[in-house]
């Protein structure tokens, strides 16, 4: 009976999800860009709901009505967004149009909690659907009969259209060949505005349909995300039956995992999704053209974003190194104590960013789980510290660094092995969503409080003893540190191996037919990637005192990422720059809550959308046609091969 | 009549197509030869405003299409069967060119079965999905597909290239009969002497996205220079 009740459970929950991730699935299928920001729309949509019904809703019409009118003012955001945003990602690379819908979520969540607040409503259900179907000694709460009648009739409509109708064969014809289906006749970009509003419609609608089972607040959106994001993983990119089998495994999983494991909730879906994506990496039904076979290893491509190159005015950069380590290390001086504590973090960031720019810009992998290794770093540490065992604290910091190389070689070894593009993507997502709930449910490492009151250590050098446990003796420890790691970075991708790096990013294949053995080579940028992430995050512990799960959530994995396209993924110091920026607003934004979120979101995007190539590719691009003269003195309209050398041309 | 006039086209920094002229009366059939990358398909896709970037003036029967977006082309009877073919893969042979015609709007368009007809070997594969189809069977379709709205012009981008020679000659007889017996003009561009001769009524060389040498295929015949300069390998 307890069997039953889990699985009818699992079974609402997965109907849930499939609502959630039916846009997801038009969207991709589409456009061919994995959504980040649907949770966010999800999210959205059950706030409009809430304000059309408030927390009571009168009858089952009520709350459909109130889920159409949510489905409808999301499609008018979809509208526009497609028009704004997605038609503009479409020719860019995958990795980047995954920025920018992250961009487009933390404008989204800004914007909730400006418009909303951040207080936390809840929504009962009609009454008709308040009670439960009895049949015999099982009973079915009738707003779960509800829901899974709703996910069901969903498919069925999706699977009519798509796959049975005349329109489906069109918006088919459109997601497999755009260019051809434009050369026959059919005007795609109203298509794709369709199809986006459709898409966009189904998840507002899902979220007033759901909105009697949540707890209304700003994180709203976290709850279905990843979830979502699995079942289009699992089915197939782009495939709507496959998301209905996805959503249907994931519900039972969730079933399983309250029957077995009911003290770690959640944490079954991860672990079989990985070993999911370790056995068949393009889903279940993969479809030619919806899928990611044919475009795996070139993620990290896009045109107009220059590849990362080896620096050539060694003095200027020299100089501007020892300028920039010199004005931090007098912060102390004339800084208050909470900027000073937004700097280290920010060196500590810049860390952490530079070591995802060397998977991304140089070996051409794009991870989303970095944070994971930051994380293991902060609390083997943090928690060494705290035992007082009387290990020299440069021995915790060279043991970090040995964990961080350690798990990334056996994470590598069989990540890169079996998977690419948005696979290892969201593989590595689901490697650091396992460690952060393993963090959650482990009393010794503090569970959702984390690790409080880390001591700051002293340095026994024989000669002389450095005490770091003041703020300031510590911030010079954490600048000299960060330092030294950025120039050892550095220097080892100028060198012979970064160069390989450099060449295995730009062309994969060639680099395999010169001979250079592209696994191998991507496992070393991973390991030390993974490790240099580990120091980060041990040099963060004593600097912020406290360590806690969030650390290893993907939004921390995030960071990284926005730092470097923020500041340029084709230069070596982008992601310091990026992290410099991007803790400057959030600095500056701090107090107003929402805005914040809002301020950098739209940042982000615009980057994304206007230079692909950060605030330093704007920068050298400017300067380039300063030097050209081509910013005083514009072409004039019949001088023709200027025009061609601007034209934007797809052959 | 479909004009063209000072035609430049580009591809990022290159510079594809020089000032080209070209007049195509109204059902007139007309041949474009010259050797790879001369810029006979860059040519074919700047008429149809897909691609390249270009710079000059495009007209359809004294209509200037400079404004016309490639689906608002098509849709006034200009028809592309480009060289890669493209046929929808997940969708049959029949509902490929039921699509073309679908997506014709207000075009009258041609009769399924007369069409098929016209094609010998399509029609037992009329159930068949474009995935499930040789390459010789594609270049059918894709030319279904093409004549299916009835289109003022049919654009052929190199349809033999890597066809056997039977096959050759069944498309040729199938494009000749379908646009005399339903007035459409043919623009061919073409490597192959024989079909582009059997198929049409004047010739243009393009060398170096330049036209060198237009005329009809006798005055082409009496200058062997011509074709041995430009078309000669």
């Amino acid at each position: 009976m307890q069997i039953g009740f889990a699985l009818f459970n699992g079974l609402t929950v997965g109907m849930s999800i499939f609502l959630v991730a039916a846009g997801i699935t038009l969207v991709f299928g589409m456009l061919k860009i994995l959504n980040i920001a649907h949770g966010s729309f999800f999210m959205i949509g059950a706030y409009v709901a809430y304000s059309a019904i408030g927390s009571q809703p009168d009858s089952t019409w009520q709350l459909v009505f109130a889920a159409i009118l949510s489905g409808g003012v999301l499609a008018a955001l979809g509208l526009v967004l497609n028009a704004g945003v997605f038609q503009r990602l479409r020719n860019i690379g995958e990795a980047y149009s995954l920025i920018a819908t992250f961009a487009l979520l933390m404008i989204c969540n800004g914007a909730t909690k400006i418009i909303w607040g951040v207080n936390y409503h809840s929504v009962s259900s009609p009454d008709a659907l308040a009670g439960a179907v009895s049949y015999g000694s099982f009973f079915a709460p009738s707003y779960s009969l509800f829901i899974i009648g709703l996910g069901v009739l969903t498919f069925l409509i999706l699977e009519i259209v798509i796959h049975r109708s005349p329109v489906g064969k069109i918006v088919r014809a459109v997601a497999h060949d755009p260019w051809m289906a434009n050369l026959v006749g059919l005007n795609t970009s109203r298509i794709y505005a369709l199809v986006v509003m459709a898409a966009f419609f189904c998840v507002g609608m899902a979220g007033g349909l759901l909105l009697p089972n949540q707890s209304l607040t700003p994180l709203l959106f976290e709850s279905y995300l990843l979830q979502s994001f699995m079942v289009v993983i699992i089915g197939g990119l782009g495939n709507i039956r496959g998301a209905f089998i996805g959503a249907i495994m994931l519900g039972l999983i969730e079933g399983a995992n309250f029957l077995m494991l009911p003290g770690l909730p959640g944490i079954l879906v991860y672990v079989v999704l990985v070993g999911f994506l370790l056995w068949r990496p393009h889903g279940l039904f993969p479809q030619p053209g919806a899928d990611t076979a044919d475009r795996v290893e070139g993620m990290a491509e896009t045109d107009g974003v220059p590849a990362t190159m080896p620096p050539k005015l060694l003095s200027g950069g020299i100089a501007a190194a020892v300028l920039v380590v010199g004005i931090l290390a007098s912060t102390p001086f004339w800084a208050n104590a909470g900027f000073l504590f937004i700097v280290g973090f920010a060196m500590v960031e810049a860390v952490l960013a530079l070591s995802w720019n060397l998977l991304f810009g140089y070996a051409g992998l794009t991870t989303f789980g970095h944070a994971a290794f930051f994380a293991l770093g902060a609390y083997f540490v943090g928690f060494l510290l705290r035992q007082d065992t009387g290990i020299p604290f440069l021995a915790l910091l060279s043991g970090s660094l040995a964990l961080g190389a350690f798990i990334a070689f056996i994470v590598g070894f069989v990540a890169i092995r079996r998977t690419s593009g948005i696979a290892l993507g969201i593989l590595t997502l689901s490697l650091g969503e396992i460690l952060r709930r393993a963090i959650n449910y482990s009393p010794a490492l503090g569970s959702d409080d984390g690790l409080s009151g880390i001591p700051r250590p002293q340095i026994d050098l024989g000669v002389i003893l450095v005490d770091l446990s003041s703020e300031r003796a510590y911030f010079w420890f954490l600048l000299a540190a960060c330092s030294l790691v950025a120039l050892a970075l550095w220097s080892f991708t100028v060198g012979p191996i970064g160069r390989v790096l450099i060449a295995l990013r730009q062309d994969p294949v060639r680099a395999e037919f010169l001979g250079i053995d592209v696994r191998r080579y991507r496992l070393l940028a991973f390991v030390i990637s993974g490790a240099v992430a580990a120091l980060a995050g041990a040099l963060q512990a004593p600097w912020a005192q406290i360590v806690t799960p969030e650390a290893a959530s993907y939004l921390h994995s995030t960071q990284p990422m926005l730092n470097t396209l923020l500041g340029g993924s084709g230069y070596f110091w982008g992601p310091i720059v990026g992290s410099a920026i991007f803790s400057g607003i959030s600095y500056a934004t701090r107090t107003l809550a929402g805005l914040s979120e809002v301020v950098s979101g739209g940042i982000l995007l615009v980057v994304v959308l206007a230079a692909p190539g950060g605030v330093l590719g704007l920068g050298s691009r400017f300067g380039r046609m300063w030097r050209l003269g081509a910013v005083r003195k514009r072409p004039g309209v019949d001088d023709l091969p200027q025009v061609g050398k601007r034209a934007v041309g797809r052959p | 009549m479909l004009e063209v006039s000072g035609l430049n086209a580009f591809y990022g920094d290159s510079h594809i197509l020089h000032a080209v002229d070209l007049t195509v009366g109204s059902s007139d059939r007309v041949s474009i030869l010259g050797r790879n990358g001369s810029g006979k398909t860059t040519l074919m896709k700047s008429i149809l405003n897909a691609g390249p970037y270009i710079h000059g003036s495009i007209s359809l029967d004294h209509r200037d299409l400079a404004r016309e977006t490639s689906f608002q082309r098509a849709r006034l009877g200009l028809s592309l069967v480009p060289e890669d073919r493209r046929i929808f893969p997940h969708l049959t042979v029949t509902d490929n060119l039921l699509i073309a015609l679908a997506a014709a709007g207000d075009r009258a368009g041609l009769d399924l079965e007369r069409v098929l007809d016209t094609f010998p070997m399509l029609g037992p594969l009329a159930a068949r999905y474009g995935s499930q189809l040789s390459g010789g069977q594609q270049q059918m379709v894709a030319v279904a597909r093409g004549v299916m709205p009835r289109p003022r012009f049919l654009l052929l981008d190199e349809p033999t290239e890597g066809l056997a020679p039977v096959i050759v000659r069944q498309l040729a007889q199938s494009v000749a009969k379908l646009c005399n017996e339903f007035k459409i003009g043919l623009l061919l561009s073409e490597q192959n002497i024989w079909f582009a001769r059997f198929c049409t009524q004047y010739v243009h060389i393009i060398e170096s996205g330049r036209i060198v040498f237009s005329g009809s295929w006798d005055e082409f015949e009496s200058r062997p220079d011509v074709k041995h300069r430009y078309l000669a390998v």
